[in-house]
């Protein structure tokens, strides 16, 4: 038998849900196939892998019609013990799918709970180890592992299960090049074994694995060829961008300068910082920005980037001078900084909390003691700037990840903040949706504004910073010492 | 931020069977509170005293995470008995006795604490009949901990860059709880998200999906635990002994 999943008119509710999120939509796998399916964020992607896994509606309730079949197993007949089996999902955020306290009780979980003999269980423990290379991390704790590691070893964990089919739900997401790079090799691997399927925004990633691509939007499929073929066609280019081409990047990369070329706005003056666990993370820093810069940082995960920018703000305390107009405000506290320098953080989550928009982006200026007329100035300004006002009196966690992302570039611009720290823009967002978030982001530093954007993404920085500096175990260096190990 | 500090040493504590220490530290603490009398307690100060050193764990870390209650209790137990008895002599002796009767139970939940592998206490737990689903979520409060430590401190500092003070004040209780709302909030809301994520992927590895599930067979009760009970047995004999 070739066909390993044949999905059949599916369509599904979310509980409470009026609006379809997956609709009619019907296609097959066959054994040997490397499928990857594309589209703009909350086109549905990430519901169809659940649907597919069987967690959909074994574990989801909601209201699915149409039907999967999976080596002859209904999956809505059939049972999660079976399912498992059969099929695996890696999901986005490894530390949302480890739950034990090492490796090796993490790797054996699901087997366990298959109720294997226990000398089955460590054969499969010890060849998914091998497999995917990670035998020396096989006693380490899960908390002290690097986020590429914990994919791995999340990987390793639904390997062991011996499923046929493995779903893999935005895997680059979290990654710098280097492990993007050694998770495609492993997937590489993989797919003599295993049939796949790989949601992804990063679509570059699928260009080599991929036999067959699927281009999703508003919970149907719209195209379904080869990788190099989807890329060229009409559908595929009214909804998203081109995929990147790295030569040219890297080409664009080399014009831009390391150094700056405006009068200073802030400077950084042999700084230096030390975790509280002893690791040092900056290491005689020196750096100086200048006024309407729009500073690209590159670095590796760990590398000593986020905490240049924390130190920046404030929220971090090393020693050295951080001198801003001719001030050193390396004294000053986070409340103080935030007059002139403002902070975009990576997740938008970590600050919506207001019932509407309108008081979300107020929240800033209201902190800063600012009278309400000037609140409400302030307000109307960013609300148009943004384009926002539409949104206005909607609940913040309701709004899509690209405007939830709009929303906390809002909340900072109320601050009027003359530097901007713009962390990871892009994460989890579709091509075309980060460009929309970005050129905000340029409006900005056209007005004026003085960007720092941390960033893994070549083309980002390519397309939109005027300076790119490389940092590098807690030292600022030459971009190209990070590019090369791209 | 650790919720449960095990430290690996290569040590007798360290190897005996969790059920083991159990015994020992459940034994210890009913023994200490059923003696009064002062050399029986001096002699499990002592005995407590020497498992610290037989483990082999750093005494920094033994005296970090007792220093706290061996001042409070002392001087809390001081002046208690001094009021008491209106005598500060006798107070000073007797708080001071009370205090070690503390002290054998901290210390020893603190040794077995740092010398048990949580992995191992979890196995422990469910070879002595506590339901497995519950040993599983003590695991993963004791993983989780630290990764919702870290959260939080996410979102604490994304509001600090929003000019967000936190204020408490006892005389504005709830001005002061307001103040916690933009980290509370966003908190839970991660959390829930999170909860979800992990609830997923947890069913996805067909968890409860059988009746029953294998477990490692790595706990064995040696003979360096029976004898250790032996020892158990005979200073309870000697303790209670001395109550007569």
């Amino acid at each position: 038998m070739n066909t390993l999943i044949s999905v059949d008119n599916l369509t599904y509710y979310y509980p409470q849900e009026k609006n379809p999120v997956l609709q009619d939509i019907s296609f097959k796998i066959n054994k040997g196939d490397v499928l990857g399916i594309i589209g703009p964020s909350g086109c549905g992607k990430s519901t169809l892998m659940l649907a597919l896994s069987g967690l959909i509606p074994h574990a989801l309730k909601g209201d699915m019609h149409g039907a999967i079949t999976i080596l002859e197993e209904d999956t809505k007949k059939s049972s999660m013990a079976k399912l498992s089996q059969i099929v695996q999902i890696l999901f986005q955020s490894p530390d949302s799918q480890l739950f034990a306290l090492n490796v090796e009780d993490e790797i054996t979980f699901g087997l366990e709970n298959l109720n294997l003999p226990w000398k089955l269980i460590e054969k499969r423990l010890e060849n998914t180890l091998n497999e995917v290379n990670i035998m020396s991390l096989r006693h380490r704790s899960i908390e002290e592992l690097s986020s590429g590691q914990k994919q791995r070893v999340a990987l390793a964990a639904i390997l062991a299960m011996e499923p046929k089919i493995l779903l893999f739900d935005e895997p680059t997401a979290n990654l710098d090049q280097p492990s993007i790079e050694r998770l495609g090799q492993i997937i590489k691997k993989l797919s003599k074994k295993h049939s796949i399927i790989i949601i992804e925004h990063n679509i570059e990633f699928l260009k080599n694995l991929t036999n067959r691509v699927l281009l999703m939007n508003k919970g149907k499929i719209i195209l379904e060829d080869k990788y190099d073929k989807i890329i060229n066609q009409k559908e595929y280019k009214e909804i998203m961008l081109p995929p990147h081409n790295t030569k040219q990047v890297l080409q664009k990369l080399k014009t831009i300068s390391f150094q700056t070329k405006k009068k200073p706005i802030l400077e950084i003056r042999g700084l230096n910082f030390t975790y509280a666990n002893k690791t040092k993370a900056l290491s005689n820093v020196s750096l100086t920005i200048g006024k309407g810069d729009f500073l690209g940082i590159i670095g590796q995960n760990g590398s000593g980037k986020s905490t240049l920018a924390l130190n920046i703000i404030g929220i971090l305390k090393g020693n050295g001078k951080i001198i801003l107009d001719g001030q050193d405000i390396a004294k000053k506290d986070v409340f103080e900084r935030t007059k002139s320098i403002g902070y975009v953080f990576q997740n938008p989550n970590y600050q919506l909390f207001e019932e509407d928009l309108e008081k979300e982006i107020a929240f800033g200026p209201m902190n800063m003691g600012l009278s309400k007329a000037e609140i409400k100035k302030r307000v109307e300004e960013v609300l148009q700037i943004m384009h926002l006002t539409e949104f206005r009196k909607n609940d913040p966690h309701a709004l899509s990840v690209g405007q939830k992302r709009r929303v906390s570039i809002a909340s900072v611009l109320t601050m009027k903040p003359e530097i901007i720290i713009v962390d990871e823009p892009d994460t989890g967002l579709d091509h075309k949706t980060a460009r929309a978030v970005m050129n905000y982001i340029k409006e900005l530093n056209k007005a004026g504004k003085t960007i720092i954007m941390i960033s893994h993404s070549l083309e980002l920085l390519a397309e939109y910073c005027t300076r790119v500096i490389g940092v590098k175990d807690g030292r600022i260096v030459r971009p190209e010492e990070v590019y090369k190990e791209y | 931020m650790q919720f449960y500090d095990y430290i690996y040493r290569n040590s007798i504590v360290h190897k005996l069977d969790p059920r083991t220490k159990i015994a020992w530290l459940v034994g210890l603490s009913f023994l200490v509170f059923l003696t009064n009398a002062k050399k029986s307690i001096l002699f499990m100060l002592g005995l407590v005293l020497l498992i610290v050193l037989l483990s082999k764990l750093p005494l920094r870390n033994v005296w970090q995470s007792s220093k706290v209650f061996i001042i409070f209790f002392t001087i809390a137990n001081v002046i208690l008995f001094s009021l008491l008895l209106w005598s500060i002599k006798q107070g000073v002796v007797d708080g001071i006795f009370f205090s070690i009767k503390f002290l054998v139970l901290i210390i020893s939940s603190i040794v077995f604490a740092m010398s048990t592998s949580p992995r191992d206490l979890m196995l422990s737990l469910t070879k002595m009949k506590v339901p497995y689903e519950l040993a599983f979520m003590l695991t993963l409060a004791i993983r989780f901990v630290p990764v919702i430590a870290r959260e939080i401190n996410h979102v604490i500092d994304a509001q600090k860059a929003r000019a967000h003070k936190i204020k408490f004040s006892l005389m504005h209780p709830i001005a002061s709880m307001e103040t916690f709302l933009p980290i509370l909030i966003p908190t839970f809301h991660l959390l829930l998200m999170k909860a979800f994520d992990l609830s997923l992927s947890i069913e996805a590895r067909a968890f409860r999906s059988k009746k029953e599930r294998t477990y490692p067979p790595r706990l064995k009760l040696r003979t360096y635990d029976y004898i250790s009970l032996i020892i158990l047995i005979g200073i309870s004999v000697y303790v209670t002994g001395g109550l007569r």
